[in-house]
């Protein structure tokens, strides 16, 4: 690994963190590692980790942290956030940094894809008119999706 | 004898030191009622010495407040520029040989409290720099840091240069040996000030954070919220490469495994602290006890946090290592009310009749005055145990070549007496099992020796034990005696290493055992029969293992 110089990483990384909506507690972690021993994700892929995003971020290093690709493998299970004793609530810090990534253009190319679902169909899953017959034999209210909501909390 | 009533308590203290806990402990003795001198081989004032609390009060103010009350007491007599040679005497009239450079006198006193404030020696050395602009001592920093008024935010010379909020400073605290909490206290303290007032980023390297005291989370909290960057190490620290006047460090995160380098505007180095050399060789004359470090009482979990290793001579605060100022307050408070309860405690007549010394066999040969611990044995044209000292730890009982000394309870005589009860004993039953007789300390073996009694484990018939108040009482003539009685062996059990609370008594018993074995062999017996463990109060398992093991090799060579 390149010897970093820790003038050129950007020290005000946290504190914007910090001011997203779910990143606020980040500044309190002591790196104690209780969220990447509990992650079920670190188990199958070691790049995603916790502690080291964490860390990643109190040193500034974010140019090199929103265009990792392992940004986007956590699945929201929460087990780091319930575990942790600082009340960091690193699942909500792993949305402030998604959101901040999307702001810079740093999404992978399949959430744009869904992106456009969503705003086409106002769903991820099309529901065609195969399944809504099969919910009127059942009794079930057709679905009808609502794209125009979507495009409205989507335009950014 | 000396008649009891000439060991007296003289109702003085004298107090060495010229900080915090020194002034300290000076107010609460005086508040108490005693008389104080307090000496210092400085002529320098406390209230220069750099400090910064935590918690909002001023240490000088307080310092200055007391300061000004206490001199106003004619109770209270302070002397500067002036040393204590010599500590002569025993608790409760000490005699203090004190010298300043007009005049050699003597003082007594009744208790004698080590005070002292530590000296801190810089590491430039030991990295090849040289402090200038860009580095600096942790203490310098406190000194800027503390001369300046609130009212002066920015100043455009020497350190304050690098205080930009673009410059990084770096702090390097507890790299090369364990931190503390002192340090550490004073390492955060600046760090938030200069985060907040300056916005210069801050970096410290250090092994540990320390925050075991009142404050210190908080305080660590507030640091890592304004955004102060902490990188740990197991070991080694950040290389520290020199070029020109260009300092860089270089380093590996611990949790990214990532190398990093960083030139600090501001380098802020810790200081190694240790005794004043006069504390550090009077503390050596006067015995009272080191530890390894180098700091002020041994490593002994029976010295209560006060006691030196002699009675009427205390320790407080920074003398047993680097202290934050409320700490150094508690320990002199506690320190006062040591030795309070010293002069409140049993008088000479109450004391000490159970130690006698026979003048008719002391030949005076000093071995008891050499080997004593607790240095509480003198002489005059006769050897005299003095009884506020004295520990009952027989020590010199065991070593006494004439057996002049004797202690109630565990005399020679009282020994011999169990021992031969034995025989009897012995020729009551039918005798086919070997027998052991087992010598310990009452501290350690003699509890366990009581709980083996009192559990299921049976006790066997054939082993005896017999108490003694420490293993350093043990005369290697009782295990020629047991031998000549037909034992057919001997188990000796102290306390564990560093664990005596005679300090050396069991030092002293393995010593004496293993020459023992080293004659009875010369003498044609098999050496084996005598064993010298040690034993803690709690491990009754390993008596029996033990005891079971030294009987099962017994039996084996009897029956061979």
């Amino acid at each position: 690994m390149d010897r970093l110089d820790l003038k050129k990483l950007d020290p005000n990384f946290k504190h914007r963190v910090a001011q997203e909506l779910g990143g606020e507690h980040i500044r309190t972690c002591y790196s104690c590692g209780v969220c990447s021993a509990r992650c079920p994700i670190e188990k199958i892929e070691p790049e995603y980790n916790p502690r080291k995003i964490i860390r990643m971020i109190l040193l500034g290093m974010e140019e090199e942290l929103l265009k990792e690709a392992f940004l986007w493998h956590c699945s929201t299970c929460y087990t780091c956030q319930e575990s942790c004793p600082q009340q960091v609530n690193f699942t909500e810090v792993i949305f402030a940094l998604r959101n901040m990534a999307v702001r810079k253009g740093l999404a992978p190319a399949g959430m744009g894809v869904a992106q456009n679902l969503l705003c086409q169909q106002g769903r991820m899953y099309e529901v065609g008119d195969f399944e809504n017959e099969k919910r009127l034999e059942m009794g079930l209210p057709k679905i009808k999706g609502n794209p125009e909501d979507y495009k409205k909390l989507l335009e950014d | 004898m000396i008649p009891l009533q000439e060991f007296t308590k003289t109702p003085k203290v004298l107090i060495l030191g010229n900080g915090l806990s020194a002034f300290e402990t000076a107010w609460q003795l005086i508040s108490l009622g005693y008389g104080v001198v307090l000496i210092n081989p400085e002529s320098r004032i406390i209230e220069e010495t750099p400090f910064l609390s935590l918690g909002g009060w001023s240490v000088q103010d307080y310092l200055k407040d007391q300061r000004e009350s206490l001199e106003k007491n004619p109770n209270f007599i302070q002397y500067t520029q002036t040393t204590l040679s010599a500590i002569e005497g025993f608790a409760g009239e000490f005699s203090a040989h004190l010298k300043s450079e007009q005049k050699d006198w003597t003082e007594t006193v009744g208790a004698v409290v080590f005070a002292p404030e530590l000296v801190s020696e810089t590491q430039f050395a030991d990295s090849h720099l040289k402090p200038n602009a860009q580095i600096i001592t942790l203490e310098a920093l406190t000194e800027i840091f503390s001369s300046l008024s609130q009212s002066i935010p920015f100043r455009e010379e020497g350190v304050f240069v690098a205080f930009t909020p673009h410059s990084y400073i770096a702090f390097l605290s507890g790299l090369d040996a364990e931190g503390n909490v002192a340090d550490m206290a004073l390492t955060l303290s600046l760090a938030l000030k200069i985060r907040k007032e300056y916005q210069s980023q801050v970096v410290i390297f250090c092994r540990q954070v320390k925050v075991a005291e009142e404050g210190m989370e908080r305080l660590y909290q507030a640091c890592r919220d304004e955004g102060v960057i902490f990188f740990k190490f197991d070991q080694a620290g950040p290389e520290i490469i020199r070029s020109n006047d260009l300092v860089t460090l270089q380093f590996v995160d611990a949790i990214l495994e990532q190398p990093f380098e960083l030139n600090p505007d501001l380098l802020v180095m810790d200081s190694v602290h240790s005794l004043p050399k006069e504390i550090r060789e009077l503390a050596l004359s006067a015995q009272i006890g080191m530890d390894e470090s180098g700091f002020l009482q041994p490593a002994n979990v029976h010295l209560l946090p006060q006691a030196s290793m002699r009675t009427g001579i205390f320790i407080a605060g920074s003398g047993k290592g680097p202290m934050l100022p409320q700490t150094c307050i508690e320990e002199a408070r506690a320190a006062a009310l040591s030795i309070h309860h010293f002069f409140e405690g049993r008088s000479a007549e109450e004391m000490n009749r159970e130690v006698v010394v026979d003048e008719g066999l002391c030949t005076i040969c000093l071995t008891c005055v050499r080997y004593c611990p607790h240095q509480a044995i003198g002489w005059t044209h006769r050897i005299f145990i003095h009884p506020f000292a004295c520990r009952r730890c027989g020590i010199c009982a065991g070593e006494c070549p004439m057996d002049a000394i004797q202690i109630s309870g565990y005399s020679d005589h009282e020994v011999e007496k169990k021992l031969t009860a034995l025989q009897e004993r012995r020729q009551q039953v039918e005798f086919i099992q070997p027998r052991i007789v087992i010598f310990g300390c009452q501290r350690s073996a003699g509890v366990v020796w009581e709980e083996v009694q009192s559990s299921k484990f049976k006790v066997q018939m054939e082993v005896e034990f017999i108490s003694m108040p420490c293993a350093g009482k043990m005369d290697p003539d009782y295990l020629l005696k047991a031998l000549a009685l037909g034992v057919s062996g001997v188990l000796v059990f102290a306390c564990p290493e560093e664990n005596c609370k005679s300090i050396h008594g069991n030092t002293y018993a393995r010593e004496r055992i293993t020459e023992a074995k080293r004659y009875i062999e010369e003498a044609g017996l098999n050496p084996d029969r005598i064993r010298f463990e040690h034993l803690s109060s709690n491990m009754v398992w390993y008596l029996r293992e033990v005891v079971e093991q030294f009987l099962g090799e017994l039996k084996e060579k009897k029956a061979h």
